[in-house]
C-alpha cells in the first residue's frame, strides 16, 4: 500500500464531501430552481437537516460531534413544530424592541450612539432568526465537512472503503 | 422567553465543535511531522528505517508494518505525551486501511 501524497488525501476528502453532503441537497436545488421566487419552503430545508443530522449521527466516531448532531436534529425538528403567534397578541417580537430608547441612564448624546448600536445588534439579531433553518443545515454541512477532514486528510482513510486504488 | 435566538443553541455549540475539531486536526497534523522529523533524523544511523522510508515510496508489504510499528513506538518515547496520544489515535483508529495508510504516510521519508 502506497503512502497517500497530500494532493490525494484532499481529493479523496473533496470527493467525499461532494458524496455525502452536497448530493443528499440535491431535492433542495431542485426546489430552489424550480421556485419563481428562488425561495426554499422552511419545511424542506428542516426534514433535510434532521434526516442529514441523523445519518452523520450514526456514522460519527466523536462524542462532541455526535452530540452537536443530535441538538440539531431535536432543534430542528422542533422549529417545525412552533406554535404560531396569536393573531391578537401585540407584536413583541424582538426586531421591534428597541429598549435603549426608553432608558434614561445615559447622557442625551450617547443615548443616539447607543440606540444605533442597539439597532445594529436587533437588525443582526433579526436578520438571524429568519435564518435559523438555513443556519442548521450549514452546522451540520460544517460539521461533517470537519468530521471527514480528519478522517481522510488527517487519518488517512479511503473513500469510498470499498475501492482499493484511492 | 420563546424567541427565535434559542434556537442559536445548537448552531453555536455546533461552531464550537467545528473550531475544537480544527484544533484537533492541527494538533495531529503537526505531531505527524515531529515524528517524521525524528524518524528523518534517525534514517542514517537505522538503516531499517531507510529500508522501510524506500519502501513506503513503492508500497509497503505486510511484513513492513509490524517492523515499521516497533520503530515507531520506539521512537514515539522521544516525543511530548500530548503527541504520542495524537499518533495512538491515528494507530489505532479502528479502520485497518486507514490504520496502514498512516503507517506508510509516516515514512514517506525521502
Amino acid at each position: 500500500m502506497n503512502a497517500p501524497s497530500l494532493n490525494e488525501k484532499l481529493s479523496v476528502w473533496v470527493l467525499s464531501v461532494v458524496a455525502v453532503v452536497l448530493l443528499p441537497l440535491f431535492p433542495i436545488y431542485v426546489e430552489w430552481v424550480k421556485d419563481l421566487r428562488g425561495s426554499v419552503k422552511t419545511e424542506s430545508l428542516l426534514l433535510t437537516t434532521a434526516v442529514l443530522a441523523a445519518g452523520y449521527g450514526f456514522s460519527s466516531e466523536n462524542n462532541w460531534f455526535r452530540s452537536a448532531y443530535l441538538l440539531v436534529f431535536f432543534f430542528s425538528v422542533g422549529y417545525d413544530f412552533r406554535a404560531a403567534p396569536h393573531p391578537t397578541s401585540p407584536n413583541t417580537s424582538y426586531e421591534t424592541v428597541h429598549f435603549v430608547h426608553k432608558s434614561s441612564y445615559f447622557p442625551d448624546n450617547s443615548k443616539e450612539v447607543l440606540s444605533d448600536v442597539a439597532d445594529f445588534f436587533t437588525s443582526i439579531k433579526g436578520w438571524c432568526g429568519g435564518h435559523i433553518p438555513t443556519f442548521l443545515l450549514i452546522v451540520v454541512a460544517l460539521l461533517h465537512m470537519m468530521e471527514r477532514f480528519l478522517w481522510h486528510v488527517v487519518f488517512d482513510r479511503r473513500f469510498p472503503d470499498w475501492i482499493k486504488v484511492v | 422567553m420563546k424567541s427565535n435566538l434559542f434556537y442559536l443553541a445548537p448552531i453555536s455549540f455546533g461552531l464550537i465543535v467545528v473550531v475544537t475539531g480544527i484544533i484537533d486536526a492541527w494538533g495531529i497534523i503537526r505531531a505527524k511531522r515531529r515524528l517524521k522529523k525524528t524518524l528523518a533524523e534517525s534514517i542514517d544511523s537505522d538503516p531499517s528505517v531507510k529500508l522501510l522510508a524506500q519502501h513506503a515510496k513503492s508500497g509497503f508489504d505486510k511484513s513492513d508494518y509490524d517492523q515499521a510499528s516497533v520503530i515507531i513506538s520506539e521512537s514515539l518515547k522521544r516525543l511530548p505525551q500530548s503527541d504520542q496520544r495524537f499518533i495512538e489515535r491515528g494507530l489505532h483508529q479502528g479502520n485497518v486501511p486507514g490504520e496502514r495508510r498512516f503507517v506508510a504516510d509516516l515514512f514517506t521519508l525521502l
